[in-house]
């Protein structure tokens, strides 16, 4: 891969490597320095990636390796929430409180703060069931290439992403999000 | 709450925009730590073309015998060259100055840990080689090439993160990559292009040692004997595994060690007719080097 075509990849998947990142670290600054760091693994191989077949793949799992060798210096900031429930989480923050909108604080949580909430949730689930998720959401990749990148069998990544929707479900719908 | 809502939530919340100039990768030089005290080896200009004129590989045929079989006598099938020149059992190779920096070292004022680069310039020669892999037990080697010049056909990262030899490109004013230099525990040239003039590999690493390192810092010439001896104690323990992989699928290996040593610079080649190359100096002034040899 030359010059022009490691531009080019960058073009083509550098969003999703950078939201897998930020999703990973679960912090902006940090899930940037993950990305550099990534990239800049990725350009000292950069002559060997044309027998790649998968480069994004391949440029994941370096994501998840530098992340998991030092998931210190990537997490010192990680805490989007650092309280610990949705109850506490409601209570200690400013902008529940009641607004002239005609909305109850629970349909202010629900418009406010849904991504958050979601993120916080995905973020809580066991890394063996949350970077399937982020890969397949954050990073748009297909099941394969998750197997691939995780190099796990494709039945398990299957199990392990239909089970991390189950536990997702189940805590949405317990605090209404089926209403 | 239907697979689809799930699916629509997740995509929301998980896949947020990411701005283009985001993702711009910043080649950026993870710059050495800061230190009060830097100390380099570099001399005569004239130097350059000693390295470049010693001669080699004489010795390695001696030890093939007739038939071709290799390795059973007790020397190695192939000979190794630093600086150019033949390095022996029980010989050392000083690190010669030249008009690169041979070496760095750098470190706190008040603290007894040095950190070192350490120039290396590596040569095998012998019969029916392809290929050859230096690895190194402590440190790394510091490689800095050209990437549509270099030599390297494979390398194995070094993981760590030490404060000495820089790492990650340089480039030129039009964004061009001049220099890639990145940190190898193993790293494997092929015989027939072993060095070219763009490429230089250092030895590099940390060292706390056991006593006062301010004569290293303190520039007086006359402290050679107690500098030399710090070198040594630097690099104690420091092996670099050179192993040729020859045609036939076999490969052989030697191991050399790095030190210090007292020497004139007559002893270390750097003078001509008697003087120390450009300074008028005798060549039988002795000084403190960074030597290498063959472990036994």
């Amino acid at each position: 891969m030359n010059k022009d075509e490691f531009e080019q990849f960058v073009l083509e998947h550098g969003k999703d490597i950078l939201r897998f990142c930020r999703m990973t670290t679960r912090e902006e600054e940090s899930g940037n320095e993950l990305y550099q760091d990534t990239m800049l693994k990725l350009l000292e191989k950069q002559r060997k990636l044309d027998s790649m077949q998968n480069v994004k793949s391949y440029a994941l799992s370096i994501s998840i390796l530098l992340w998991r060798n030092k998931k210190k210096k990537y997490s010192k900031r990680k805490q989007i929430l650092p309280t610990s429930s949705l109850e506490e989480y409601v209570e200690n923050h400013e902008w529940m409180e009641p607004e002239d909108n005609g909305m109850t604080p629970e349909q202010q949580v629900l418009e406010k703060s849904q991504v958050e909430v979601v993120q916080r949730l995905v973020a809580q689930l066991p890394e063996k069931y949350r970077m399937p998720i982020y890969l397949s959401y954050s990073a748009d990749m297909k099941l394969e290439e998750i197997a691939e990148c995780l190099q796990i069998p494709l039945g398990t990544v299957k199990t392990r992403i239909r089970k991390a929707k189950s536990i997702l479900k189940e805590q949405l719908e317990a605090i209404g999000y089926d209403r | 709450m239907t697979d689809e809502q799930l699916d629509q939530i997740l995509k929301q919340a998980l896949a947020p925009e990411i701005s283009e100039d985001d993702i711009q990768v910043k080649k950026r030089v993870r710059k050495k730590k800061m230190n009060k005290i830097v100390k380099s080896g570099i001399a005569v200009a004239a130097c350059a073309a000693l390295v470049a004129t010693a001669g080699v590989g004489a010795n390695y045929r001696n030890i093939i015998s007739a038939n071709g079989d290799r390795g059973a006598d007790s020397g190695s099938p192939f000979a190794i060259t630093a600086f150019a020149a033949e390095m022996e059992q029980g010989k050392t190779v000083p690190v010669i100055l030249g008009q690169q920096q041979s070496w760095v070292l750098s470190g706190e004022a008040d603290e007894n840990t040095i950190n070192y680069v350490i120039l290396t310039d590596f040569q095998c020669e012998g019969e029916n080689i392809d290929s050859i892999t230096y690895s190194i037990n402590q440190g790394a080697f510091n490689i800095s090439e050209i990437p549509s010049d270099g030599i390297i056909m494979d390398a194995v990262e070094y993981e760590g993160e030490m404060s000495c030899g820089d790492i990650g490109a340089i480039e030129d004013e039009e964004g061009n990559i001049v220099s890639e230099r990145r940190w190898v525990k193993e790293y494997t040239v092929s015989y027939e292009a072993q060095k070219n003039d763009t490429t230089f590999i250092s030895i590099c690493g940390e060292k706390t040692l056991s006593g006062p390192v301010y004569v290293v810092w303190s520039g007086n010439e006359e402290n050679y004997e107690e500098e030399a001896r710090i070198y040594d104690e630097l690099l104690e323990g420091v092996e670099i595994t050179c192993t040729a992989h020859f045609t036939d699928g076999t490969s052989a290996s030697q191991v050399i060690t790095a030190g210090g040593q007292v020497m004139t610079f007559a002893e270390a080649g750097m003078c001509q007719e008697g003087e120390i190359y450009n300074t008028g100096e005798s060549g039988d002034t002795k000084g403190a080097f960074f030597i290498f040899e063959l472990k036994e």
